[in-house]
């Protein structure tokens, strides 16, 4: 694990609202602060206002693709200790590569296991484990 | 050792004639021996020369039977092979160039003649001719068919390559006819041609303008590429089903994307009702889900195994093979396999040599070979699953066996094609293969010069062979030529 620093706060960004849904549900339930933007834009304006420990984003997104939000959020001090997970559907070559490269410390492929997205965050002691029965 | 130079002197008038005969025999010497015979007609001069062989033809133009130029003319065309020196009235001397331009070696005027100058005349004809000779034996020689065609679409001269691409047999098929083909200067024209029927051929023929015998004219140069095109058309086809497997890689990419983003929501959505975050469940709706669970899990599965399949077969993954212990990488992944199924009652047992080989592959791909059977063995085991390892002189040969059902003979042929699966052991529920998994494990084994095969273990159970080359071993030969072009 990268990292075992667990997240507090959290900024999802996906054009997939339907995605972003059950993300919200699940991730509120484990107790984060979680805030949705639908853009790569309104991604960068809200991390700006108010910067999360962790941004989960996807890479094609309208107004601001996934790789211009990273090296925005790079560039910015105010965004730049920000962890970075992106979540593509797409495989290409060299992505994981270059997802590093832009400063992401973690790739998930869609469709992730809870699980994985648990352990990006932080959160492994919950994984695969429903909270209650 | 003496020279002999035979002299046809065609001249109507008998005085002169007698007048060269001296002059002739006054000029040879120890080593050079001139005989001279007359013919009074142009077309009697023919005749000799048809019937005679002579060294050089000394011309008068004013016959009985041809005047002027016309005469050259003439004599040329009837013996294109004997040189010939013109002689001229005083004053001619520009009838005399002209001649040179039409053909002639050389002119003498008639009144200044004397026994040193015909001499020389005579020497000189003969050595231009030589010359002359000389090239046009290169010519001759060279491969590529040349042809000389006049302004009025004549040919003029064509060497054998050119008889021979153009299917004619000997040179008047071709000479004096008139040139079939457009003429086109500083510019390439491919041809179609059939020297003989049945065969034909790709030509390109290039023209430049010439002097011809003081008149403008063509030079064609006419080559063969039938081969060359061949390999154009070869190369071409390659390239073009490079195009055709990178379109293809784009599109499953595509059609990837736009499946995993609808699965990557149901996913979601199935997991949080799973987890009970939307509402409890009761027990026939958390079955219900976990079983749409699976499923989800199971169609991301098939697609990438799908890509993953696509991609090995246009034989554009990405191979990169180097020098490792196969043992090693044996002990890992089978240790790994043993973690993930330590809640079921399963021995694996290991039989391996001592040492440590060292074989030429891509060690990512062999362990998703490896882990593809370590998982079919365990679906289909009763209690143990069993791999070995051998080294023989060119590879290392790794074995996985399990005490299963086995292989049904009838399955043993087609077993490692695409979606061919078996009949699940214990009940329809638990992990569902994707019937890509052999086949991706053959395309890999090819890619990395091994070979892969199964056989029914002695007793029973399934046994899984697959080989790896060692360093410095040739690769397997594949059993399985592709059909067509092999692009590497």
């Amino acid at each position: 694990m990268p990292d075992s620093r667990r997240v507090e706060s959290l900024l999802i960004v996906d054009d997939e609202r339907d995605l972003v849904e059950p993300l919200l549900l699940r991730l509120r339930r484990a107790g984060l602060r979680v805030g949705a933007a639908y853009d790569g834009a309104a991604g960068l304006r809200q991390a700006r206002r108010q910067p999360p420990d962790a941004v989960l984003l996807d890479l094609s997104m309208p107004e601001m693709d996934g790789w211009e939000l990273c090296r925005r959020l790079r560039e910015d001090p105010r965004t730049r200790s920000c962890r970075l997970i992106i979540m593509t559907a797409w495989v290409t070559r060299d992505l994981e590569r270059r997802a590093l490269a832009e400063g992401a410390e973690r790739l998930l492929l869609k469709p992730f296991e809870d699980g994985d997205l648990a352990e990006a965050l932080g959160l492994a002691a919950e994984r695969g484990r429903p909270p209650e029965s | 050792m003496e020279q002999r130079v035979r002299i046809l002197l065609v001249e109507d008038d008998p005085d002169y004639a007698m007048l060269m005969n001296a002059y002739v025999n006054q000029a040879c010497g120890p080593s050079l021996n001139y005989v001279l015979q007359n013919a009074e007609r142009l077309e009697d001069g023919l005749a000799l020369l048809a019937r005679e062989e002579f060294d050089i033809v000394l011309l008068d133009l004013l016959l009985p039977d041809s005047e002027g130029l016309q005469t050259l003319t003439r004599m040329r065309e009837g013996a294109p092979g004997v040189p010939v020196v013109v002689l001229t009235n005083v004053d001619q001397d520009d009838v005399g160039l002209e001649a040179i331009a039409r053909g002639a070696q050389d002119f003498l005027s008639k009144s200044k003649i004397d026994a040193r100058r015909l001499s020389l005349a005579v020497g000189f004809a003969l050595q231009r001719d030589r010359l002359f000779r000389q090239i046009e034996g290169v010519v001759d020689a060279s491969p590529d068919g040349t042809l000389i065609v006049d302004r009025t679409k004549t040919v003029r001269y064509a060497n054998p390559a050119a008889l021979a691409l153009l299917g004619g047999r000997k040179r008047q098929d071709l000479v004096g006819r008139v040139f079939a083909y457009e003429l086109a200067p500083e510019r390439r024209v491919e041809l179609k041609l059939a020297p003989e029927p049945g065969r034909e051929i790709s030509a390109e023929m290039r023209v430049a303008e010439i002097d011809w015998r003081g008149a403008p004219a063509w030079l064609a140069t006419i080559r063969d590429v039938t081969e060359l095109r061949k390999l154009e058309a070869i190369r071409a086809e390659v390239r073009e089903r490079a195009r055709g497997d990178q379109l293809k890689d784009q599109l499953l990419s595509t059609v990837a994307h736009e499946l995993r983003s609808p699965l990557s929501v149901v996913k979601a959505v199935v997991g949080t009702l799973r987890d009970r975050l939307a509402g409890p469940l009761n027990e026939e709706q958390a079955e219900l889900i976990v079983s749409a669970d699976r499923n989800i899990n199971r169609l991301t599965r098939l697609l990438n195994n799908f890509l993953d399949l696509s991609r090995l077969e246009s034989r554009r993954a990405r191979v990169s093979r180097a020098p490792l212990d196969p043992l090693e990488l044996v002990r890992e992944i089978v240790a790994g396999v043993k973690m993930a199924n330590r809640g079921r009652r399963l021995t694996f047992a290991l039989d391996l040599p001592s040492g440590s080989p060292e074989v030429r592959v891509d060690a990512d791909m062999i362990a998703q070979v490896l882990s593809n059977l370590l998982e079919n063995a365990v679906r289909y085991a009763r209690a143990r699953v069993t791999v070995r390892a051998a080294v023989g002189a060119e590879a290392v040969e790794v074995s996985v066996v399990d005490d299963g059902p086995g292989i049904p003979s009838e399955k043993l042929g087609s077993l490692f094609d695409k979606f061919v699966q078996l009949d699940r052991p214990r009940g329809g529920a638990g992990y569902k293969g994707t019937g890509l998994g052999l086949a991706i494990s053959r395309e890999i084994m090819g890619l990395n010069g091994g070979r892969i095969w199964a056989e029914n273990a002695v007793g029973r159970g399934a046994c899984f062979r697959f080989t790896m080359p060692l360093v410095g071993a040739p690769d397997a030969p594949q059993e399985e030529p592709r059909a067509g072009l092999e692009t590497r």
